[in-house]
């Protein structure tokens, strides 16, 4: 493993202008949260940064905080915290399920939303330091390859599925994400912060290298709004999720009122189903609706050679969530 | 090398990956079967024409086995080892049986379905009572093993006559399977020393990598003593104190060392008989270095997995549901650690049923799912409750007829997780591991 120095930022503002010295001297620098993706990162000579600027001693952002319409969540949470507050479990239950499903106890003890969010894909190329797109080379290994857990949705160049649980529930809650970068901070929709890899084959998001994910908005909760989130793992823990999918429904006594429907493990990003969500409104969620929805719901699919499975599979999860969660009391 | 060149003790530190890469393991097989059998289910011929993956160069035999177990006029079998790009392969739990029972297993019980025969009752009616058929056993348990399992567990109403006859969607079924597994005596080595306190102090050269040999051989040693565990105490796999030791492998430890650990005290005793109890600073020793040989018969420990599984024809889930593993492993020393033992043994054959792969990409043989997040290797939460049955038994020979435990428990259950999905789902998976897109795959 390549020595690296720490530094520890006071806020937010010294912990970019850190990172700017740095990349201003010619070296590599990190932001590190949580530190339990980067650091398999460095040991696995992925990423050899100089300087980590240690986000943890920044005070105050790792709260649930009540806003004007919602809750605010600061970046440095641990996915323990979260999954445990009681506001995020009564109000916003897909986020505190999504959270809980993450990793190991031990990970979840230490890794952060934000760094959860902005971890780097678990695909088996990029890991093991192919010199694939992640890596700065130019092509994608799992295309031709082992691509079992691979994209069905929205691949090319690059064909990872996003790794984060917590990003599908954020979108699926149409959260908003501050950044905090050299140029000050920005506010933007969750759905538009993760980029597809015909954007940029090398990045999963539009977060610049200099710029922090300091916190998450949400919106109120809006009445009789209910949430879940289903994972589909290899093994019962540590795992990421072969499939997942984030549910809201705002219903009305049985008719669902509005829906979003985003999954995890198919695609680049998480992925939205507009689609889904317009046949659902305004419906009672019927067990052939919800075969329709599911039907619907992976309509463009394009399997590789080896993940055709994950479309009557995900098929599956949308059934049987929706039914599920529309059913409940 | 490097040791002697420096003069000094040389540490060598792997990471999970390289353990994964540098370090071998179970090697990979291609099995084809042939089976011939009478219209009453009585067996006539088999046929295997086998290869094993040795990767580079080759470290042990890359045997299939299995097929030794049945009864049967002809039998034919051609194994070839195969040289390649993949890590080497070498001898790990059980070496050539998990996977050979699961061949071998996974036959047979097509055979019985097409026969509409119960797989019990096939097996009954065509395993081998001798060794290869041949050689007469030190004791023989293994039909008390599959009748009492098959009692236990209930088989007969876990089990659907017609697989994939559950309506589903979440699917259940039932499998078997059987082994007998080497328990041979050799040599082996031990020493006990008593001093003028009452303390007496075991030495055995073999290590202890998490069985629980320390606790055995003081347990043994006490017994053989006649005095209580509280003063005894152990010291092993120190090289410079310890007598010579093979190493913790091949099931021998409780039954070699153990053997070795008895005549050890038997010497004391001899001595203290001679001497008298030792004074001062004084201590007597006894040391025992046995090799006791088999002439006609074979040792062998015997046992029978029984598993039912539920299986989600949806989402591709497998899940067990109920797993009973009957053991004749002769005399159990230590239940607590021998049945540890056997539930350690079925979790990883369940691992290795399930779960456990290690992938490699083909047009560069790399691999990549070296360690234990890309392998896939089973938490505690998706280990089930394993239920264990011993018959204990004394065939006269090892330490107070104690005979091997470790590698057994992995043996059968890869077959029998397997035979049970199977049922639960009608469609022979030929792949291992069974994993959610070989399901999803064969039931679409």
């Amino acid at each position: 493993m390549k020595t690296f120095t720490n530094s520890n930022a006071r806020d937010l503002q010294q912990a970019v202008t850190l990172v700017q010295q740095t990349h201003r001297d010619g070296k590599a620098a990190s932001f590190v949260g949580g530190g339990s993706d980067l650091l398999g990162l460095v040991k696995e000579r992925l990423v050899a940064p100089d300087v980590l600027v240690n986000l943890k001693t920044i005070k105050g952002l790792d709260q649930v905080t009540p806003a004007a319409g919602g809750v605010n969540i600061g970046g440095l949470i641990t996915l323990d915290t979260l999954s445990h507050n009681p506001v995020i479990r009564r109000d916003y239950a897909v986020l505190a399920e999504a959270a809980e499903t993450v990793a190991t106890p031990q990970i979840r003890n230490v890794g952060t939303l934000a760094g959860n969010v902005n971890q780097r894909p678990w695909c088996w190329y990029f890991r093991n330091g192919f010199p694939c797109f992640k890596n700065g080379g130019n092509t994608c290994f799992s295309f031709g390859g082992e691509n079992q857990f691979h994209a069905i949705f929205g691949g090319g160049p690059s064909y990872i599925v996003h790794p984060s649980d917590t990003a599908v529930a954020l979108v699926a809650l149409e959260a908003k994400f501050r950044i905090v970068g050299p140029s000050g901070e920005r506010l933007l929709p969750a759905a538009d912060f993760f980029a597809l890899p015909q954007q940029n084959p090398a990045r999963e998001n539009v977060l610049g290298p200099e710029e922090i994910l300091a916190e998450v908005q949400l919106p109120s909760a809006r009445p009789a709004t209910r949430s879940t989130y289903h994972k589909i793992m290899d093994r019962e823990a540590w795992t990421h999720a072969v499939v997942s999918a984030a549910i809201v429904l705002e219903m009305e006594k049985d008719v669902c009122r509005s829906a979003r429907i985003v999954l995890g493990g198919v695609a680049p990003i998480p992925w939205r189903l507009p689609e889904v969500e317009r046949m659902l409104a305004g419906q009672r969620v019927t067990e052939a609706l919800a075969a329709r929805a599911a039907e619907t719901a992976l309509e463009g699919a394009k399997p590789l050679a080896k993940n055709a499975y994950k479309v009557p599979l995900t098929k599956g999860v949308v059934r049987r969530t929706l039914l599920d969660l529309a059913s409940r009391a | 090398m490097l040791a002697k060149e420096a003069g000094a003790p040389v540490k060598l530190e792997l990471s999970r990956k390289e353990d994964f890469i540098g370090v071998h393991g179970r090697w990979p097989t291609v099995q084809y079967y042939k089976v011939g059998v009478n219209r009453d289910g009585v067996l006539k011929a088999i046929q295997l024409r086998g290869y094993s993956g040795m990767g580079p160069y080759r470290k042990n035999s890359g045997a299939i086995g299995g097929m030794d177990l049945y009864q049967c006029p002809n039998i034919e079998r051609v194994v070839f080892p195969v040289y390649t790009n993949k890590t080497v392969s070498g001898n790990f739990r059980g070496p050539e049986y998990p996977q050979g029972f699961y061949g071998i297993e996974s036959m047979m019980d097509d055979v019985a379905y097409k026969l509409k025969m119960d797989p019990v009752d096939f097996i009954l009616k065509n395993m081998t009572r001798k060794a290869n058929d041949e050689v007469p056993y030190t004791n023989y348990s293994l039909e008390e093993c599959i009748r009492r399992g098959a009692e236990v567990f209930e088989w007969k109403k876990r089990w659907h006559p017609q697989p994939g006859s559950d309506p589903g969607p979440i699917k259940r079924g039932a499998g078997v399977s059987f082994m007998a597994f080497r328990s041979a005596l050799g040599r082996s080595s031990a020493e006990i020393r008593l001093d003028a306190k009452g303390q007496y102090t075991v030495f055995v050269g073999v290590t202890d990598v998490g069985p629980g040999a320390k606790t055995t051989m003081a347990m043994i040693a006490s017994e053989a003593l006649g005095v209580p565990l509280s003063k005894i105490q152990v010291v092993w796999g120190d090289t410079d104190r310890c007598p010579y030791s093979v190493g913790e492998s091949g099931s021998r430890t409780t039954i070699q060392t153990g053997q070795a650990v008895i005549e050890a005290a038997e010497a004391l005793k001899q001595q203290i008989a001679e001497k008298g109890l030792p004074k001062g600073t004084n201590t007597l020793k006894g040391s025992a270095s046995p090799n006791p040989v088999l002439e006609g018969k074979v040792r062998a420990a015997f046992g029978a997995h029984f598993v039912e599984v539920e299986v989600d024809a949806e989402l591709g889930r497998v899940r067990v549901l109920k797993y009973l593993a009957v053991h004749d492993s002769g005399r159990i020393m230590n239940p607590l650690t021998a049945t540890s033992q056997i539930k350690g043994g079925a979790t990883m054959g369940i691992g290795m049923a399930l779960h456990e792969d290690l992938l490699y990409d083909r047009r560069n043989g790399q691999p990549l799912t070296a360690g234990f997040y890309g392998a896939r290797l089973l938490t505690h939460r998706d280990a089930p409750e394993i239920e264990v049955i011993f018959i204990e038994s004394d065939d006269g020979y090892g330490p107070y007829g104690a005979k091997s435990i470790g590698e057994s428990s992995k043996v059968p259950a890869v077959a029998a997780v397997a035979n049970a999905v199977f049922n639960a789902i009608g469609r022979r998976m030929k792949d291992l591991p069974i994993t959610r897109d070989k399901i999803l795959g064969a039931l679409a």
